[in-house]
């Protein structure tokens, strides 16, 4: 096995394709028969998502010796449809085919109780295909198109409820999807650009000649940050994860915020690594990158797991231990690439981690879910002793909740195991001591996520029964299938761990071009170390410390000030300015252009009234250059008094003249309006239009006396024959 | 690449065939009255498969070319069929056809309507004559008659809005063509002739080529609704009936920018605008013509007008390609001017549909109309989802193409304005159909059940069995448009994605022909 080791041979085949189609076709499928009959929708949904588990299971069987590989020209310009599949992304996607498949199982008694159980179904499968896709493409851009395809459908998801509080949750996630869709997007272009392909392959020697190669690196972390719920984003994640139905929640936390954590393995692990391993100061760019991955990653885990002590709601909780989750598994892949080439124990801890966060976040999801079921209650205070209702969802609660805490015995722990063994070998290799401290924090993150969970179980289960509590009916027998097969998971996980680590997790890391030497001390790596099993002794011992000053004090019942969180000081100001100002300034700008046209007639108005303040002054020159012959006149009038035949004269010459113009007029006037009405009469004679009354125009033509245009046919024809005689 | 010329009167008599039509339509209007529907849907679709029969000569690399010498005027018109006339051609022939079914249910209650067929027909006309002109001289002709024939259109409604809105598109249309002709003549007086040639007749810099230039950008920039002349886009939209809009919006802006292209390839030549740098004061032009449409398309709240400014930002996209003067370039602005068609025509026959239906002009009211009119409103996302930008759709492939065009340019910038624009994009049309679908008023019990057309009227009872709650109504797509009106709509809506799926994107080779074509000739 280790001979092989980042060594391919590929095949051809159209199972990828088949994977994603399937359940994309089935969607239309679905919403078809969902409107003849619900039991045969169910049926139908069940069956399909167990048919792509198969086909899952075959792809894995295939990928096992061989990447598969295949392309689709599907039109997209230059760039093709390119699914590669190595032995990670087809473990992932049986992994998310299979937790899917549970749902599915799962949500054929609880969505009875929802709303819009077609669109659901619909989406569900949409959302499926697209995750699928996810982990089986081979470049950037088909990883995009099945992203977005995930982010559009899950939205429908979340905001099943239609809530006021699920269509707020949903329109962050919506556009923080779309704002992470974008970024990916334009770090492709870019990289498609300046190297000419997208395929995901390390290629960080043309990759660092991107004019902004910083720039783009971080727009790919960014836009899949967002969907890991990377602080600082990963605001919408407990907003969203909370109100969508239960399994909705528990596929949302178990498989799809993994593809984000696999979107940024692929690019600061793959894409950002030197193909040519001996070059060390390319390296070292791929480890400044991964130490801000592994910083990101602690901060994520500490925070997040701070916040899920204040909880109230049983989803929020999970949903913030989603997050925290998600920050151990950003520090798996930040310390693999800041070991570079010995880096496979982080990878290893990295593949184990989302594997068993996957199953006992997506269970404890659908735990919470059945209890609200069945009670109708999510909050905390108002749930309590409930074990008697639900024996068997509490024993694979209590399994998880282990599971999560990091017992040893169950699978949270080799997970832990291998990501610690890992920090601490990132700490050794290079002695810096701030990740001294990051290894000191990912332990007291142990301790608070032991602590909070502790308290989300006991708040359930244990304790009295608040008054008014009451659960209809008892667990359903699919609910119990599901949960027993979570729970004989994790525990076949926690007990088995060097079965697991060589018949899986080997051969995943294998495929990265590690070092042989580091590859054996993952494979040969005791679980049962006692130091690790001194570590999980004090971690309990300060969670159970944690947990009894809490509950003495009631300090998880505060609650924290809204406007501290980072999305009320950064992102809404910042977002609110942006529009602000944006839309202020084209308005403005779009005032003043349409001012400017709007006004312009009134350049008219002045140009009209310069005409006229020309021509009374023009008058005025006239009259004033005539007032001496006036005065004249009155002079001459004045002084002969006897001019009076005179005036007579002009008076009469002046009539005359007058009526002669009159008659000139009438004259020209008979003369065009009779010969007018002369021509109309003969017009409407020879072409007998007939005048409609009613109508505005000669409307209509009559062509019945067609043997008048022969007249004027012939007529034509003899002048133009008779002309040529002359010629 | 050597074309062959063909010299044929087949183009000439394919743009009259709309022209006469109309004029007929409107001389025998009395009657002819019945069948003015029919006549105008006949006519397009004929016109659209005249279009077609053309197509086969210039895939094999011929052009089609047919002069009339103008009676004692130096100049003559003439009509020519290459790939870019080609591309715009067919899809322009398409959406018009389309528009004139859509017509047919939409003006059912108007008045006046054998005037709105006829210069229905003669905009039509005008408009494809102004993309098969030879020359300027053709192209300045049909470009004025199809810009006063719109007028009767947009003044269709004759209210006071409109015939402000109206008056506003008339004089400002009547200054565009006025400044078209004053760069017809400069060129004419420096060159002698107007045909459009390769490399292009203006050779020489000089004041008057900036001002004839100038005079050119001014006036199609006008009608295609560049930043400073397109204030009377956002009233003329609103106003004029849908389908009126949808032409104007899917096809006739587009005109503006045909005549761009010609100017730039034809008139002049890429290399000496590139040289006299009046490239890049077109793409400034271009960016804050984006920017300005998106920011007041989210301040609005009438459907139409937010579809309008949306148009003037998509238009920026399209100059954004066509100036940066690369192959590249004009291919993704070809390109997005063959989505855009198809999506912005779309989204105003849906902003007609709810409108005729519905009376609902303004978004804030639309809470649950997707409930009431699944079909529509679904048309409706995808056109959204087109424009946003996303993978399968058209408008993906075209802000690729641009983004890659802009950084062979050097300029990354562009790309970020891309980018930043799709999500304000995403941030004017999700909002429309998250209302539309999800919004609070869908709680109440009666619209429950009901979702994007699936009835779920018939729940499982204590047995397994199904039964039909009779009182949910079972028609959901009652209030829905009619099948007439759904199915103009359905194909354009097919158009925004299925190019994209097949293996050989037929229009994606329309518009790298066309690119080639201008680039080598």
């Amino acid at each position: 096995m280790s001979e092989s080791l980042g060594i391919e041979n590929t095949i051809s085949s159209s199972l990828p394709l088949a994977i994603t189609l399937i359940p994309i076709i089935g969607a239309a499928a679905a919403a078809f028969i969902g409107r003849y009959s619900e039991k045969y929708r169910d049926y139908f949904v069940l069956a399909l998502t167990a048919l792509v588990v198969l086909l899952s299971a075959l792809l894995l069987n295939i990928s096992w010796q061989e990447s598969v590989v295949n392309r689709y020209n599907i039109g997209f310009g230059e760039i093709p449809l390119y699914f590669k599949v190595d032995k990670l992304g087809a473990v992932f996607n049986l992994l998310s085919a299979f937790i899917w498949f549970l749902a599915t199982v799962f949500s054929l008694t609880y969505m009875t109780h929802e709303q819009r159980r077609t669109r659901y179904y619909t989406f569900y499968l949409l959302t499926l295909g697209g995750t699928l896709g996810v982990f089986l493409t081979g470049d950037l851009f088909s990883l995009f198109f099945f992203f977005e395809m995930m982010s559009l459908a899950s939205y429908l998801l979340v905001i099943h409820n239609q809530t006021e509080e699920a269509l707020s949750a949903g329109r962050l996630y919506l556009f923080l999807g779309i704002f992470g869709g974008l970024c990916i997007l334009s770090a492709s272009i870019m990289i498609y650009w300046y190297t000419g392909s997208v395929i995901i392959t390390p290629s960080l020697e043309a990759l660092v000649l991107i004019p902004g190669s910083i720039l783009v690196a971080a727009l790919l972390v960014i836009g899949f940050g967002i969907k890991a719920g990377m602080v600082p984003l990963h605001i919408w994640l407990p907003k969203a994860h909370p109100v969508a139905p239960s399994p909705a929640s528990a596929l949302l936390s178990g498989i799809m915020i993994k593809t984000g954590a696999y979107g940024i393995l692929r690019v600061v692990t793959v894409m950002y690594t030197p193909a040519d391993h001996e070059a060390k100061l390319l390296w070292s760019f791929t480890a400044e990158f991964g130490y801000i991955i592994i910083w990101f990653g602690i901060l994520t885990m500490f925070t997040a797991a701070f916040m899920a002590l204040f909880q109230q709601n049983a989803k929020r909780i999970l949903a913030y231990s989603s997050v925290s989750q998600m920050g151990y598994i950003l520090m798996g892949i930040g310390v693999c690439a800041y070991l570079g080439l010995e880096g496979p124990m982080a990878m290893g801890g990295f593949s184990l981690h989302v594997i068993n966060h996957a199953f006992f976040k997506a269970g404890m999801f659908m735990m919470v879910g059945a209890v609200y079921f069945r009670t109708g209650e999510i909050e905390l205070k108002k749930l309590g002793g409930l074990w008697r209702e639900f024996p068997v969802t509490t024993v694979v609660f209590l399994i998880a909740a282990m599971g999560i805490a990091g017992i040893p015995g169950l699978n949270g722990y080799t997970g832990k195991v291998l990501l610690h063994h890992a920090i601490v070998e990132a700490f050794e290799h290079h002695h810096d001591y701030s990740l001294y401290l990051a290894e000191r924090i990912f332990m007291l993150t142990g301790a608070i996520t032991t602590c909070y969970i502790a308290r989300l179980f006991s708040s359930i289960f244990l304790g009295k029964k608040p008054k008014g509590l009451t659960a209809k009916g008892s667990e359903p027998w699919n609910e119990r299938a599901v949960f027993i097969t979570i729970g004989a998971i994790i525990v076949f996980i926690g007990t088995n761990p060097f079965f697991v680590l060589k018949k899986l997790i080997g051969p995943i890391v294998s495929i990265f071009p590690f070092e042989k030497y580091y590859f054996n001390y993952l494979i040969k790596v005791n679980f049962w170390d006692h130091h690790d099993l001194q570590g999980m002794v004090y971690i309990v011992a300060i969670a159970a410390l944690l947990f009894y000053v809490g509950t003495r004090f009631k300090l998880f019942e505060l609650k924290l000030p809204g406007w501290l969180s980072i999305e009320h000081l950064v992102y809404r100001p910042a977002v609110k300015m942006f529009t602000y100002i944006f839309t202020r300034s084209g308005r403005a700008l779009e005032l003043t252009v349409d001012g400017v046209y709007i006004n312009s007639p009134r350049l008219l108005t002045y140009y009209c009234i310069t005409g006229r303040i020309l021509d009374s002054a023009a008058d005025y020159l006239i009259v004033d250059t005539l007032e001496p012959l006036k005065k004249i006149s009155y002079k001459l009038n004045t002084l002969e008094r006897g001019g009076h035949n005179f005036n007579t004269l002009m008076v009469k010459t002046s009539s005359l003249l007058l009526y002669i113009y009159d008659l000139w007029l009438f004259i020209l006037h008979s003369a065009f309006h009779g010969s007018k009405k002369f021509f109309m009469t003969i017009f409407n004679f020879l072409f007998q239009i007939d005048y409609k009354h009613e109508g505005r125009f000669y409307v209509l033509v009559n062509t019945a006396n067609f043997e008048y245009y022969l007249l004027i046919f012939f007529m034509v024809l003899i002048i133009i024959m008779s002309l040529q005689l002359f010629a | 690449m050597e074309y062959e010329v063909v010299h044929t009167l087949l183009p000439a008599i394919i743009i009259f065939v709309p022209i006469v039509s109309g004029l007929l339509l409107f001389l025998l209007g009395h009657r002819l009255e019945p069948y003015k529907e029919l006549i105008c849907i006949g006519v397009t679709g004929l016109f659209f498969v005249l279009v077609l029969t053309m197509y086969p000569a210039i895939r094999d690399g011929k052009i089609l070319l047919g002069i009339f010498q103008y009676f004692s005027f130096p100049l003559s018109v003439s009509f020519k069929v290459d790939q870019l006339t080609i591309f715009l051609g067919i899809f322009f022939s398409f959406v018009w056809f389309m528009i004139a079914c859509f017509s047919y249910g939409y003006m059912a209650h108007e008045h006046k309507k054998v005037r709105y067929y006829s210069f229905f027909l003669l905009a039509e006309g005008g408009c494809m004559g102004t993309i098969f002109a030879g020359d300027l001289l053709g192209l300045f002709l049909f470009f004025e008659f199809m810009a006063l024939t719109t007028y009767i259109l947009v003044a269709h409604e004759e209210t006071p809005i409109t015939m402000f809105a109206g008056a506003k598109y008339l004089y400002m249309t009547v200054g565009g063509g006025l400044s078209v002709f004053f760069g017809l003549l400069i060129t004419y007086y420096l060159t002698g002739s107007v045909v459009f040639n390769r490399p292009g007749l203006i050779t020489e810099p000089s004041a008057l080529a900036t001002v004839a230039f100038a005079a050119f950008m001014v006036g199609f920039g006008l009608k295609a609704g560049m930043f400073p002349v397109h204030v009377w886009l956002p009233d003329a939209h609103p106003a004029a009936p849908s389908p009126v809009s949808s032409a104007l919006s899917g096809i006739m802006l587009k005109t503006g920018i045909y005549g761009m292209i010609r100017v730039i390839f034809n008139i002049y030549s890429p290399e000496f605008i590139h040289n006299a740098d009046w490239d890049t004061v077109m793409l400034i032009i271009a960016v804050i013509t984006i920017l300005l449409g998106s920011a007041m398309a989210l301040l609005q709240d009438d459907l139409k007008r937010r579809l309008a400014y949306s148009s003037i930002a998509q238009i920026g996209y399209i100059l954004l390609g066509v100036f940066l003067l690369s192959e590249q370039g004009l291919i993704g602005g070809l390109y997005h001017l063959f989505t855009h068609a198809f999506m912005k025509g779309l989204l105003f026959l849906c902003a007609g549909a709810i409108i005729v239906q519905t009376g609902i002009r303004n978004i804030s009211q639309m809470k649950g109309i997707g409930l009431k009119m699944p079909a529509t409103m679904i048309f409706f996302t995808i056109a959204a989802v087109t424009m946003v930008g996303i993978p399968p759709f058209n408008g993906f492939i075209s802000k690729w193409q641009l983004s890659l065009a802009s950084l062979e340019a050097g300029q990354p910038f562009f790309v970020a304005v891309l980018i930043v624009s799709s999500l304000l994009n995403a941030a004017y049309y999700f909002p429309i159909v998250i209302t539309a679908f999800f919004a609070s008023e869908s709680s109440s019990e009666t619209a429950h059940g009901h979702e994007e057309g699936h009835d779920e009227g018939s729940k499982p009872d204590a047995h397994g069995h199904h039964v039909t709650n009779n009182q949910t109504p079972k028609g959901i797509l009652r209030e829905d448009a009619p099948w007439h009106m759904l199915f103009p709509m359905g194909l354009l809506a097919v158009g925004c994605f299925a190019f994209a799926l097949m293996p050989e994107n037929w229009a994606w080779n329309l518009a790298l022909a066309a690119a080639k074509s201008l680039f080598s000739m």
